[in-house]
């Protein structure tokens, strides 16, 4: 053969996938039975696609369910188009020539990946591989023994194959990936053993130290602001985010100039912080009593979900157990249709005699299927009507907390409010004693930045009105922001229910009928043969 | 004899006496004719009887009087023991003293409470001396940690010691031995076992005091079958369902019931009815027993005397004040209907008398001793750590000194005369004497054992019956101790005729019970409960039939959690079946959950795998809320079809798909389902198999554990561990034998050699004597002198060695290394060391030298000389 044949570069197509699946398929029977059905592509679980000489990952989109791929020993030297294989577990691009880690950031349920013999400098693009747990990446080009550290964020990685690498050469580098990885298990397929985690720890003590003490600080770094935000979400879930804070408060003035101006003079700084502490009190009320209530609609969900639960189980056993009789009788029926099929068939009874009991069962059949049918029905009638009832029992009661919710936190608003009126009403005050003291004595020197308000009454005045509405705006709109979503929340909570339950209920009624119509289909089936014509059953035997 | 009678016919007298004067006591005040008609009517006296001194010292002791004599007691023998302590034969001068201000006190009490029983103040100890109750109470501390809380202490005193009722009910006793004495006869009266008991629990820390008082007939005479034995019998356990809070507000309303309310109401009369028959009957067999338990008639009621123990609250923390039944250890609380009286109470270092009601029970009494107008004490001021003392202000130094000093001077307690109680680790193993107890108690027969008593590690055997007279046993339980098979308790019971054994933790099985049939173990169903978390194959139970098998498992990570396997009848196999030496298949049920990681189309929740006909059965788990379930059926080719590769059509395959619109199965999945299982269907079998096996072999280990008992003896039991009392006696052994051979050595014969020389004369002419003493005095001589010659030699070598070694050092000093030079100098030294050693035992070789030629002659002359003597005595 030509040497050059072999070399030459493939692309992956539809036909190749399909040859290389049939070829890789089940054998015997089994392989027999798939030709002849042809499993679609969508769901092949794995392939192997090696010494193909391919030279572009391409066209595997059609593998939809794909779980193990194999691609090594080809001409790859960029990986891509593997986003939508999504469940992959296993990924061997081994003995290729890729230079760069990248386009793996979909494939989250990869836990093996090798890249042995390849061009690789350095270790990167790998952080949503969570589960990676066996990595290989010997014989490549990575220099510095700072990837290493790069595989420190898999806690799950117990395999690690480094071998003919730059980085690896030196003695100790099996000594380093023990200090360093303390997860790893298994280093060049040999298990590590403590005393060599003990030695590295010693040989590479500080630095790995320093390490630990920046990653503890990075870490930390982290656990406050994902606090922070699961604290948000958790307090959104009550609707009352931000009000345990100094949020609210700090947005008053965020852009209200003239109202911090305003603070310079002598005196204000008084009622300012009065007014903060008195604010923050009434938030923290809202806050809390925001608490209060979530608790008690969890509570009231969570009784009502058992009860639904427990209701719909019992009423789900009930109907199985006749579903049970059911198909005992079933079977009774269908035993004697045997039965006298059989007596037919040895003719030991005619025809006629035949006809007449088979009339005689099939009406039998139809009454256990009508029965069966009633009873089902009824039980999902009765189920259903409970649930009506329970659901606006529900209704009722969650909307009364919802609405007693937003009128607590309407009453602390209007507080709010009071508050700030009598802060503005202060402030205002004194901004007028000063003003009239700062024109009559010359003494008092009036902040630059104070000046074009204090220019005259006018623009005095408006600048307080001004601030002063900005400040019950931005209350105002919190207000509503809260009972807004609450209101919302209510409402979807109320529409899922309606939806579920009469989804639940379509689709119960569907089960019933199909179950039913596959009986009789069954019992059509086992009839058909020796129902229609006389010559046939004849022919038959 | 007549003697005997006389004494006996006193006591009858003596009450109707006491009797009729309480009668006339009481009637003069309430009903007047009724005296007059008692003094009319005819009175049967006994006749006189002549008093002798006998019955003088009778009366005496009814009268509780005490002796204020002093006899001298010679010669005791006391159940084969003729040592005392000087205590137990004397009074001391203290103890007169107390016995003179007791007899006072009686004197005065008597006096001024005509109406009371006579006090119980002193008796004779066991060597016939008359002592003082207080001073019997003997406070010991035993070092058996087995023995530290009172329960434990009360229940090996109540075990241990056995109960010797008194002779005559109504009266006090006549003896009192000490405790010591009480642990080693291991027998005792009411109040002596009382007063051992209080003995140890004093020592314990606990205040405790012996009681005297009055109890019913059951307990002075330790009947126990009208109490309740203290094994329960087990009760199944009622199930506490946890419901937890009725939320009524989301509860669904019931569905209408249309069904007849007349019909419904009929019915229920109908059941009304049977119940309340049931009820009746049960009420009446309840009558029934209660009647029959019901104590006899007891004239003596409320008039016999006992003796028991109490604990107060004021010693080692104890929650109230509590009673202990000396003849059983058992507690009783203070108001227990045992005990129906209260005389007095006392402890070693004080008496008290109770002068409160006890009409209404002893529950209602007041138990406070430091309360005067309801006990009266004996001894004013004690015990000590009870006083309170006020301290006048202005009282001086000295005064307050002088007040303190004559605080002290009063009577307190002189020491217990009776020695400290001792009793052997030994005896605390055996529990009971002899190491076994038979007590009938209602309705149960309790045989208990010290443990390693029994051979195969039985100490109790309860027998429960089902009449009050014991004559239909329902059950009996053995319980086990130290078994190796790890065996606790085997329960027979009569009406099913079931044996049913319980094991502890440890066994290799894990088996924890085993029930089977004790007549016909075949026919009847076998049951085996594993301890799951001990197996690997999480397997909990199987019942096993002829024809049957049950398996149920737990917490398996596959989810199978029961397997039900059918068998054909030995006998019967089905049509084209052959029987082998195994039990034919016929049928194989098993069972899964529901895995939540798959969908429940996927899941199997049962397999049946039918063998003889040849089909496999699946059906799935129900989808939420579903009412029905996916089935698969598969039909097997015959057997000679079944090769590598079985072929597979749609035709060996039905089923039903509960989700509707699901993708109907393919061929290439339901074939893999198929093959897959084939292969399950091989597995279940053998593993079907090996329980079987299993079973068997389990059943013959079990007949082999019950035949050969083996028993676990604890690393640190010495009593029983045979290895280590073994051990211990060859290490005895070897201490004698090295001691024996140190006083072998220091018992050498000189003057053997010589005197075998002359073939062991018995005797010496002088001559001959003179001869052999100077041979051996020569070779004495010679022998100090090579010892000197020895020494003297080995010196000049060693002087020799060091000259040798200074010189080379002298020559090599510049050249040598420093490791070498130290060597050299350590040498040195010591051989500077060795040869003052050397120098120092010349020297006293010299000095010793004539004192010990010395002594060697006195020894010769004194070896010598009675041979000699025989010599001449022959002359």
């Amino acid at each position: 053969m030509n040497p050059c044949k072999l070399k030459e570069p493939k692309v992956i197509n539809n036909a190749l996938l399909e040859k290389c699946v049939q070829e890789q398929g089940p054998k015997g029977e089994a392989g027999r039975l798939a030709q002849i059905e042809k499993v679609p592509l969508e769901e092949v679980p794995q392939i192997r696609l090696e010494f193909l000489n391919i030279l572009r990952i391409d066209h595997l989109w059609v593998l939809t369910s794909l779980t193990k791929l194999n691609l090594n020993n080809n001409l790859i030297e960029k990986i891509e188009n593997l986003e939508t294989l999504v469940h992959l577990v296993e990924l061997n691009l081994s003995f290729n020539k890729i230079s760069k880690i990248e386009n793996l950031d979909e494939l989250a349920n990869l836990e093996k990946l090798s890249f042995y013999d390849n061009e690789i400098e350095v270790l990167e693009n790998m952080d949503f591989l969570t589960k990676l747990t066996v990595f290989s990446i010997g014989r490549n080009k990575i220099a510095e023994l700072e990837n290493v550290l790069y595989l420190r964020q898999f806690s799950n990685l117990k395999c690690l194959n480094m071998v003919q690498n730059p980085c690896s050469e030196t003695e100790d580098f099996r000594l380093f990936i023990a200090a360093f990885l303390p997860h790893l298990v298994y280093y060049e397929y040999k298990l590590i053993y403590d005393m060599e985690r003990e030695l590295g720890q010693e040989i590479f003590g500080s630095k790995l130290r320093q390490l630990l003490e920046s990653e503890e600080r990075e870490r930390e770094a982290r656990m406050q602001i994902d606090k922070e935000i699961a604290d948000a979400a958790l307090h959104a879930s009550s609707f009352v985010e931000y009000l345990n804070t100094h949020h609210l408060f700090d947005s008053l003035f965020l852009n209200d100039d003239d109202g911090k101006h305003l603070l310079l003079i002598e005196d204000a700084k008084d009622f300012y912080d009065e007014y903060e502490e008195q604010f923050l009190a009434l938030c923290m009320q809202i806050f809390e009593n925001g608490q209060e209530q979530y608790r008690l609609r969890t509570d009231e969900i969570d009784q009502f979900m058992k009860c639904v639960e427990d209701a719909q189980t019992s009423n789900q056993q009930e109907s199985i157990k006749h579903m049970e009789v059911f198909i005992e009788q079933k079977a009774e029926v269908f035993y004697k249709i045997k039965g006298i099929q059989k007596l037919l068939n040895n003719n030991e009874i005619t025809y006629e005699e035949f006809i007449d009991k088979c009339d005689v069962l099939v009406l039998e059949y139809d009454k256990l299927l009508h029965d069966i049918w009633k009873a089902l029905m009824k039980l999902e009638l009765e189920l259903y009507e409970q649930m009506e009832e329970v659901n606006q029992t529900f209704e009722q009661s969650i909307t009364e907390l919802v609405n007693q919710f937003i009128e607590s936190s309407q009453g602390y608003f209007s507080q709010i409010r009071d508050l700030e009126v009598s802060y503005a009403e202060n402030i205002g005050d004194l901004a007028l004693k000063f003003q009239t003291n700062a024109t009559l004595s010359e003494e008092i020197v009036v902040p630059e930045i104070l000046k074009p308000i204090m220019s005259d009454k006018d623009a005095l005045h408006n600048s307080l009105a001004t601030s002063h509405d900005v400040h019950m705006q931005i209350i105002d709109a919190r207000e509503d922001t809260l009972s807004g979503n609450a209101r919302d929340w209510l409402e979807d909570l109320i529409d899922n229910l309606m939806k579920n339950e009469v989804k639940r209920n379509r689709g119960k009624i569907l089960e019933i009928n199909h179950f039913l119509d596959i009986q009789r289909e069954e019992f059509d089936d086992l009839n058909a043969e020796y129902a229609p014509e006389p010559e046939e059953v004849a022919s038959a035997d | 004899m007549e003697d005997i009678v006389s004494d006996i016919d006193i006591l009858p007298y003596l009450k109707q006496l006491e009797q009729e004067n309480q009668e006339e006591e009481l009637e003069d005040e309430e009903i007047r004719y009724h005296y007059i008609e008692i003094l009319d009517a005819p009175r049967d006296l006994p006749p006189p009887v002549e008093l002798t001194l006998k019955d003088l010292t009778h009366l005496a002791k009814e009268l509780g009087l005490i002796k204020l004599c002093w006899p001298e007691i010679e010669n005791v023998e006391f159940e084969n023991r003729v040592n005392f302590p000087e205590s137990y034969l004397t009074n001391s001068n203290k103890e007169k003293l107390l016995l003179l201000y007791t007899e006072n006190f009686r004197k005065q009490f008597s006096y001024k409470y005509p109406n009371r029983k006579q006090l119980f103040l002193a008796s004779n100890n066991e060597c016939g001396m008359q002592k003082m109750v207080c001073n019997t109470v003997r406070p010991t501390t035993l070092p058996y940690p087995e023995i530290e809380s009172w329960k434990d202490c009360a229940k090996f005193v109540g075990q241990g010691v056995r109960f010797e009722p008194f002779d005559i009910p109504t009266l006090i006793p006549n003896r009192f031995y000490s405790p010591h004495t009480i642990f080693i006869r291991r027998a005792g009266q009411s109040h002596e076992i009382a007063c051992a008991l209080c003995s140890l629990l004093i020592g314990l820390g606990y205040d405790a005091y012996v009681v005297f008082g009055y109890a019913v007939r059951d307990v002075t005479l330790r009947i126990m079958s009208r109490v309740d034995s203290p094994y329960p019998p087990d009760e199944e356990k009622d199930q506490v369902r946890d419901e937890g809070e009725d939320n009524k507000k989301y509860t669904v309303r019931p569905p209408r019931d249309l069904r007849s309310k007349f019909l419904l109401m009929m019915e229920q009369k109908e059941i009304d009815k049977i119940k309340a028959e049931e009820e009746r009957q049960a009420e009446l067999e309840k009558q029934r027993e209660e009647e029959e338990e019901k104590p006899p008639f007891d004239e003596l009621e409320g008039m016999r005397f006992h003796f028991w123990v109490m604990i107060r609250t004021e010693g080692r923390a104890i929650d109230e004040v509590t009673f202990v039944e000396p003849s059983t250890g058992m507690p009783h609380p203070v108001s227990s209907p045992m005990y129906s009286g209260i005389e007095s109470v006392w402890n070693h270092l004080n008496y008290w008398i109770n002068m409160q009601d006890c009409k209404e029970g002893l529950g209602s009494i007041d138990y406070n001793l430091h309360d005067v107008t309801k006990w009266e004490h004996l001894l004013i001021g004690e015990p000590l750590h009870w006083r309170q003392t006020v301290e006048n202000l202005q009282m001086d130094d000295d005064e307050i000194a002088l007040a303190k000093l004559m605080e002290e001077k009063h009577l307190d307690m002189p020491m217990p005369w009776s020695t400290k109680i001792y009793i052997t680790h030994s005896v605390l193993k055996q529990k009971y004497p002899e190491g076994v107890m038979t007590t009938w108690y209602k309705r149960t027969l309790v045989e208990e054992y010290a443990p390693y008593v029994q051979y195969d590690g039985m100490v109790v055997k309860i027998t429960r019956f089902k009449d009050f007279d014991c004559t239909i046993p329902t059950r009996v339980e053995d319980l086990y101790e130290n078994r190796q098979d790890k065996l606790r308790k085997i329960v027979f019971d009569y009406n099913t005729q079931y044996i049913t054994e319980y094991f502890g933790p440890g066994r290799e099985d894990a088996v924890i019970e085993h029930r089977y049939h004790s007549k016909e173990p075949e026919t009847n169903p076998r049951i085996i409960i594993f301890n799951s978390n001990a197996r690997h194959d999480g397997l909990e139970r199987i019942e096993v039939e002829r024809e049957h098998m049950l398996e149920n498992y737990v917490d398996r990570e596959d989810l199978f959690y029961f397997r039900e396997v059918n068998y054909a009848r030995k006998g019967y196999p089905p049509p084209g079946f052959t029987e082998s030496h195994r039990k034919l298949i016929i049928k194989v049920v098993e069972k899964f959950h529901r895995n939540k990681a798959i969908p429940a189309r996927d899941d199997v929740a049962t397999r049946e795998f039918a063998i003889v006909e040849r089909q496999i059965h699946l059906q799935y788990h129900f989808g939420e809320g579903k009412v029905t379930a996916s089935t698969r059926n598969f039909i097997k080719p015959a057997i000679a079809e079944m090769g590598d590769d079985v072929l597979f059509s749609p035709d060996v395959t039905s089923g039903y798909e509960a989700e509707i619109g699901a993708r109907p199965r393919r061929q290439l999945e339901l074939f893999l389902l198929f093959q897959k299982m084939l292969q399950e269907e091989e597995v279940s079998i053998s593993r079907i198999r090996e329980i079987e096996d299993q079973i068997t072999e389990f059943v013959a280990l079990r007949d082999h554990e019950t035949a050969f008992p083996k028993l676990d003896v604890s690393l640190f039991n010495i009593e029983q561990n045979e290895d280590y009392r073994l051990g211990m006696l060859e290490k005895e052994r070897e201490q004698q034998e090295h001691k024996e051979k140190e006083i072998e050595d220091a018992g050498v014969e000189y003057l053997a050699p010589y005197l075998s020389k002359l073939g062991n004369p018995e005797s010496l002419s002088p001559r001959s004597a003179a001869k052999i003493r100077e041979e051996c005095l020569n070779d004495f001589k010679q022998m100090l002198l090579n010892r000197a010659v020895d020494i003297q030699k080995q010196f000049e070598y060693w002087t020799q060695f060091l000259k040798d070694k200074q010189q080379w050092y002298s020559i090599n000093q510049d050249t040598i290394q420093e490791d070498d030079e130290i060597k050299y100098f350590q040498d040195v030294n010591e051989l500077t060391f060795l040869l003052q050693c050397y120098e120092i035992r010349l020297g006293r070789h010299r000095d010793l030298s004539s004192l010990r030629y010395e002594a060697v002659v006195r020894y010769l002359n004194a070896q010598l000389k009675p041979l000699v003597d025989a010599y001449q005595e022959e002359e």
